[in-house]
């Protein structure tokens, strides 16, 4: 066996006994080791959170909770919510078709990312967001880019919708290009179509921008 | 927008001081999907009870209050796929430069990966087919999948890798 043999093993005997997988670089297996995942996800039973975990994260969401007040969807609202969850068959068994659902995105745009509590966030001089430049920003737990669409100012989310690695910016033929699985987008957020997954990818979200003097600011939640 | 144009306004979130079980049936209708959304691409509890975990606490202080059910769950889904990131580009060192000559070379490759599970395991030559269930679906360990197939246990090792290079559209033998 290769060193690489070795590495895609220890990668798939992690994930089958359900522990995390060894560190570094996948090299040539990234998408060998991301359908294990999805393989291993397919298991009967094994993809659904355990009721002792729900619980724990539960408790600690009530004392984040207490220390700040969460604003939060009005009750008409998520009892129909949770009327959904429940009509869903809670319990019911795992396997291929519930994958299906749980890998898809839904269809439509996926809209801009405008949080509830924000703050305008200078990430660019508008001098350097140049006509064919992307500027990369990180902010407020939002990867971007700002850059110009059109003539005009433009910030979009730079992480791939598929299964969230961040973007590489593509000027030459003006698109992201997700180096995990390959899916593309246009400077637009449209996803490009043609590849197998393509309809499973849906558009990027853009985020709210403006030119404050020299400075090129985003809305960005605020920081915890 | 024009460059210059300060719009769009900031929408203000009424402090309407839902009580505690209000978020916690929203969490309690929402945790299991995305914790499948997150395992389907983690593959693996230690990690998807932390992403899992790691998004509710960021996401949920800033849901709007007048927001539908899909769209917390895009919101969700959304957070989940950043906290992913910085976890890959922290354990892998990969997709992490904004401008990666490299990275950009490999992302010209023209294949795609194949989502459709059942579909990929159906196009497969059916001893790889059956290796990958025995392993993934059934979860044999490498002795009982031997065992099922009647082959060595190297053997088996070396079919797995080999089974799941080729549904992943890669060359079964890697170069290195």
């Amino acid at each position: 066996m290769t060193r690489a043999d070795r590495r895609l093993e220890r990668h798939i005997e992690a994930l089958l006994k359900d522990r995390r997988p060894p560190r570094g670089d996948p090299g040539d297996d990234m998408r060998a080791m991301q359908l294990a995942a999805e393989l291993h996800a397919a298991h009967p039973g094994s993809a659904e959170p355990s009721p002792e975990f729900v619980d724990a994260l539960a408790r600690r969401l009530r004392r984040q909770h207490d220390e700040a007040p969460v604003p939060m969807p009005q009750r008409r609202r998520f009892l129909a919510a949770a009327g959904l969850a429940a009509a869903a068959g809670v319990g019911a068994g795992f396997g291929i078709e519930r994958l299906h659902e749980a890998l898809s995105e839904g269809t439509g745009r996926t809209g801009p990312l405008v949080p509830a509590d924000g703050n305008w966030v200078a990430v660019a001089k508008l001098a350097d967001v140049k006509p064919g430049g992307f500027q990369r920003f990180s902010a407020g737990g939002v990867e971007g880019f700002v850059y110009t669409l059109n003539g005009e100012l433009q910030a979009m989310s730079a992480v791939c919708t598929d299964q969230g690695c961040i973007l590489v910016a593509d000027p030459a033929k003006e698109r992201f290009v997700c180096p995990c699985h390959y899916a593309t987008f246009s400077l637009d957020g449209t996803p490009h179509q043609g590849g197998s997954y393509s309809d499973k990818v849906t558009p990027l979200p853009t985020v709210s921008v403006r030119a404050t003097g020299e400075d090129v600011e985003v809305l960005v939640p605020k920081t915890i | 927008m024009s460059v210059g144009d300060v719009t769009p306004p900031l929408r203000v979130v009424e402090d309407a001081g839902p009580s505690p079980a209000d978020w916690e049936a929203v969490y309690r209708s929402h945790v299991a999907a995305l914790y499948r959304y997150v395992y389907a691409r983690t593959g693996n509890k230690p990690d998807a009870e932390d992403v899992t975990s790691t998004t509710f606490m960021r996401a949920l202080p800033r849901l709007r209050p007048d927001v539908s059910d899909g769209e917390i769950r895009a919101y969700l889904r959304t957070t989940a796929r950043t906290v992913m990131a910085d976890m890959w580009h922290e354990r892998r060192g990969v997709a992490g430069n904004p401008i990666d000559e490299e990275n950009l070379a490999n992302a010209w490759a023209p294949e795609p990966t194949n989502r459709d599970v059942e579909g990929i395991l159906t196009a497969l030559p059916s001893h790889y087919r059956e290796v990958l269930e025995l392993r993934f679906l059934r979860g044999y360990s490498i002795k009982e999948t031997a065992a099922a197939m009647s082959i060595s246990v190297s053997n088996a090792k070396v079919m797995q890798l080999r089974a799941l290079r080729r549904a992943a559209g890669q060359s079964e033998v890697p170069a290195s």
